[in-house]
């Protein structure tokens, strides 16, 4: 699988990163391509949001080798990072008035030079992006007067109207109905599938993570316990020693992807 | 139903500059109109021949160079708390408010005690040793605040808050410690220093604060875009592209030699650079291209007009213009806490 | 708890020895009375009644006479350090007037010493002032001599500067931002003695910062300057900084003088010397030129210092 990655992914070697004395992330090696979803899943605090972070260049220094297209990510500048790929943050801030479509607009920062103002067609892919996540309908409110979830649907137009490469997905829908969020990872699909989009999606919900992504990586305390297909890395036994907990696994009837439900601790193991 | 604001556009920015412009010519002229001396406008723009009794002179010498100097202090201030809000993401972030303010004066009052920072004979030297200490005070003050009130990587308002107030209730009793250990013709000095008072000075010191805050100003707007982006948060920002280290670092740097001109020539001055941000982002919307240019436009009217009042209203007496700004803001504040609570901007 | 209220019992106990052992009566001017002068005026009114030797502990701004110098301070007068004042076993305090000070003035009164509270700020307080001094100290008559000569010597100033044109004169205490002597100091009583106006006469207080532009506009043809006294102060009959102002009578005419405030700006009574001075500063036809000794204190005899040595 290494060997025959095409150059133009994300190739992620042996990834180290620790805060002050703790490490965080002991050795990742991971891979996105264009066009493919990767989901990210581990219990909390194994160190998913810190890959994140790492890898949009939000946390320096790393150890070991990340490569975007190509070009390690060490020597890219924050700027150039931001023209191949978007995050879309767990918990976004906002700060003042600044309206929606305003939010989204701030997505052309790293292609502005200086202190240019957007141009028009920047400000239509802004309203295509709105329109696409479905929040053109407030693209004048200010986002602080927004429902999380409507908020949520700005900050991913923000990250379309970045015309990224990669997309970075950090728990996006953690504020969501289950109509938006499956409204947001169709778009996610057709972004992916059309514009030929990388996206790495780190993913709390076992079935979305089933339904959508192409490949699944487990992470737990820094390292990948296991990696590849969907219908391969679902199994009873890789998801009990990732999560520590009992899960039932099957195939869903209707789709024929894989179906998790996880079991109550009170329940006897079988 | 609120208006939709259209996106910022280089014609908007343009608009917006005039018109603050015009705002500002016409408060510089109403500065001029009237004070202490009889001249007035007339006498500014017709002179008439000779100049028996100063009339000319005291307009062009007395008033003219401290409606410059109003103008300068006040922009000055009003851009620093802008720039200090966009950081950190909070509108109540003045350079007084935060103790900034206080930092800059005790860096004052020890350069009057170090005796490089006279009004003694040197009226008409353009720089002392009051402006590179009061500026060396407020950036020490700035980075020790954001140090002490950043709690695992953000900084919640309150502790902000508190620790601004903290700090200029310190910083007020160093300065009561530093005017007890001051000879009695230092402690004049001080106390004066410090009374938030535009002084009238040569054209000297004029120019001198008129290249340092405008180049300050110019460099400040040149990343008003990264300010946008700030408002996401660092991370955010980051992701957008923004170098944010560099970003805060110039910002540090540039808002505390904006707060110490200020403070070495014209002493506590509080609360303006939380009034006129505020109110121009109620007008013109919260994008930094037009709100720092248009609030060193706002600050420096608001600042002409507080000292046209604070020097005309007891003649021949004068107010301190510290308390005419503080009067005004003082309430200006306490409103933004209350009404501002329930928002999200303080997260 | 417990270790508070034993201190307080402990404390109220030594108040109550004292208060048993002084309030009874006021210790007689005879039996040795022990003085601390904090007001820099009534110490000049002390030496001039003779009674340097009673003070036993001054002021910080207590400067004359200088052989006062020696002796312990106990701080400013409006907040004296109230165990030093106990300490030296004061039977009087002699104080300013000083709503800062009225709450430590209040407990030492508790704590049985005398409090003379002298408002010295103008000319008839300090007139007072004298009387008051006098009565206590048992030299009432000498007291009313001093006062007699000194009312005759201010009478004798009025009427000599009397019927001259009265020059407009600029008393300026700071100098950025202005500030001046205005109605209700002894500075503004005593250029109207000297046959002079305060251009600033119309302000609302003793002391008022005033706009710079209008006592510009309104032409001062003295301008007496003592904001300046750090070292190397300016000194003398010079214009200085005023130049800028060419069009001002003061400066046309050679007439702004540079002055130690301690020669005009301190009150008490030596007020009679200090009008006649300015008198020179603006009537040198009546009252002369002034002289060197106008601008600045004579170098004065400091206190003697002996040197300590090393002896094997």
């Amino acid at each position: 699988m290494s060997s025959a990655e095409p150059a133009g992914g994300i190739q992620v070697r042996n990834l180290r990163f620790s805060y002050g004395e703790r490490p965080v992330l002991a050795g990742v090696d991971l891979s996105v391509r264009p066009g493919e979803i990767v989901g990210l899943l581990g219990p909390n605090g194994s160190g998913k949001s810190t890959l994140v972070k790492v890898l949009s260049g939000v946390l320096r220094p790393y150890e070991g080798s990340a490569t975007l297209a190509g070009r390690e990510l060490k020597d890219m500048a924050t700027r150039d990072v931001a023209r191949t790929l978007a995050v879309v943050p767990q918990e976004p801030v906002f700060g003042f008035s600044f309206n929606a479509l305003e939010v989204v607009l701030m997505g052309r920062h790293p292609h502005l030079a200086g202190l240019a103002f957007e141009s028009e067609s920047d400000i239509a892919k802004a309203r295509t992006a709105l329109q696409r996540c479905g929040a053109l309908e407030f693209a004048h409110r200010p986002v602080l007067e927004l429902s999380a979830g409507e908020r949520q649907r700005v900050v991913a137009a923000r990250a379309l109207a970045q015309e990224p490469d990669f997309l970075l997905l950090d728990e996006p829908s953690s504020f969501m109905d289950i109509r938006h969020q499956v409204e947001l990872y169709d778009l996610i699909r057709d972004q992916s599938d059309n514009e030929a989009t990388g996206v790495m999606a780190v993913l709390h919900d076992l079935n979305i993570a089933a339904e959508y992504c192409d490949r699944i990586y487990l992470l737990k305390e820094g390292r990948i316990l296991a990696s590849g297909p969907t219908a391969e890395v679902f199994t009873y036994a890789n998801l009990k020693a990732t999560f520590d907990t009992d899960v039932y696994v099957d195939v869903n009837a209707l789709t024929g992807r894989m179906l998790v439900v996880p079991l109550s601790q009170r329940r006897k193991p079988r | 139903m609120r208006t939709a604001r259209k996106p910022l556009t280089a014609a908007g920015l343009l608009w917006g500059v005039v018109i603050l412009t015009a705002v500002l010519a016409c408060s510089i002229l109403a500065g001029l109109s009237t004070g202490g001396g009889e001249g007035g406008l007339r006498e500014l723009l017709f002179p008439a021949a000779g100049d028996g009794d100063g009339t000319r002179q005291i307009l062009l010498q007395v008033r003219l160079p401290r409606v410059l100097l109003a103008a300068l202090i006040g922009g000055a201030l009003t851009v620093a708390g802008a720039v200090f809000q966009a950081l950190l993401r909070n509108p109540l972030a003045d350079p007084f408010v935060l103790g900034v303010s206080g930092g800059a004066s005790i860096g004052s009052v020890l350069a009057v005690l170090a005796g490089i920072g006279g009004t003694g004979a040197g009226m008409a030297f353009g720089l002392d040793g009051r402006m590179l200490f009061a500026f060396l005070g407020a950036l020490g003050a700035l980075i020790l605040i954001e140090k002490i009130a950043t709690v695992d990587g953000s900084m919640s308002v309150y502790t902000l808050l508190l620790t601004g107030a903290i700090f200029n209730a310190f910083s007020g009793a160093l300065i009561y410690f530093l005017q007890s250990i001051a000879s009695l013709e230092q402690l004049h000095d001080i106390v004066f220093s410090l009374m938030g008072h535009v002084p009238s000075t040569g054209f000297g010191t004029v120019a001198v604060l008129a290249i340092g805050i405008l180049a300050a100003v110019l460099y400040l707007f040149l990343q008003a875009r990264d300010y946008n982006a700030m408002t996401l948060g660092e991370e955010g920002a980051t992701q957008l592209g923004v170098d944010v280290e560099r970003v805060k670092r110039r910002t540090f740097v540039l808002g505390s030699l904006l707060t110490g001109l200020a403070v070495s020539v014209a002493g506590l001055v509080g609360f303006i650079g939380l009034v006129v941000p505020h109110m121009l982002r109620l007008v013109l919307g919260p994008d930094h291209r037009m709100l720092i240019p248009c609030s060193f436009l706002g600050g420096a009217s608001f600042l002409v007009l507080a000292d046209l009042l604070a020097r005309t209203v007891i003649l021949p007496g004068e107010l301190p213009v510290g308390v005419i700004t503080a009067l005004v803001g003082g309430p200006f504040f306490l409103y933004l806490l209350r009404t501002r609570r329930t928002g999200h901007e303080f997260r | 708890m417990r270790p508070a209220l034993i201190l307080l019992a402990i404390l109220s106990a030594a108040c109550s020895n004292n208060l048993q052992e002084q309030k009874p009566d006021p210790v007689s001017p005879k039996d040795g009375l022990r003085l601390v002068v904090v007001s820099p005026s009534a110490a000049e009114m002390l030496a001039e009644l003779g009674m340097l030797e009673r003070i036993v502990g001054i002021g910080d701004f207590v400067s004359r006479p200088p052989g006062l110098n020696r002796l312990p301070r106990v701080g400013p007068y409006n907040a004296p350090n109230i165990e030093k004042v106990l300490d030296l076993r004061a039977d009087i305090l002699v104080t300013v007037r000083s709503e800062a000070a009225r709450a430590s003035n209040a407990r030492l009164r508790d704590l049985g010493v005398e409090v003379l509270e002298l408002d010295t700020s103008h000319w008839e307080g300090t007139r007072q002032a004298l009387r008051t001094l006098g009565d206590r100290l048992d030299l009432g008559e000498s007291a009313g001599e001093i006062l007699a000569s000194l009312d005759e010597a201010m009478t004798t100033i009025r009427q000599r500067a009397e019927g001259s044109p009265s020059p407009k004169v600029l008393f300026v205490v700071g100098r950025d931002p202005l500030y001046v002597a205005g109605p209700g100091s002894h500075i503004d009583a005593m250029i109207q003695t000297a046959g002079g106006t305060n251009i600033a006469a119309d302000s609302d207080s003793p002391y008022q910062l005033v706009s710079l532009e209008t006592m510009l506009q309104r032409l001062p043809e003295v301008i007496i300057d003592t904001s300046d006294n750090g070292p190397d102060a300016l000194r003398g009959r010079l214009p200085g900084p005023w130049d800028t102002w060419d069009f001002l009578p003061a400066v046309r005419e050679n007439r702004v003088f540079w002055i130690d405030p301690d020669l005009l700006v301190i009150p008490g009574i030596r007020l009679p010397a200090m009008t006649e001075r300015m008198g020179r500063l603006i009537h040198p036809e009546i009252f002369g030129d002034p002289v060197e000794a106008d601008f600045e204190p004579s170098p004065e005899p400091g206190p003697t210092e002996t040197t300590i040595e090393d002896s094997p």
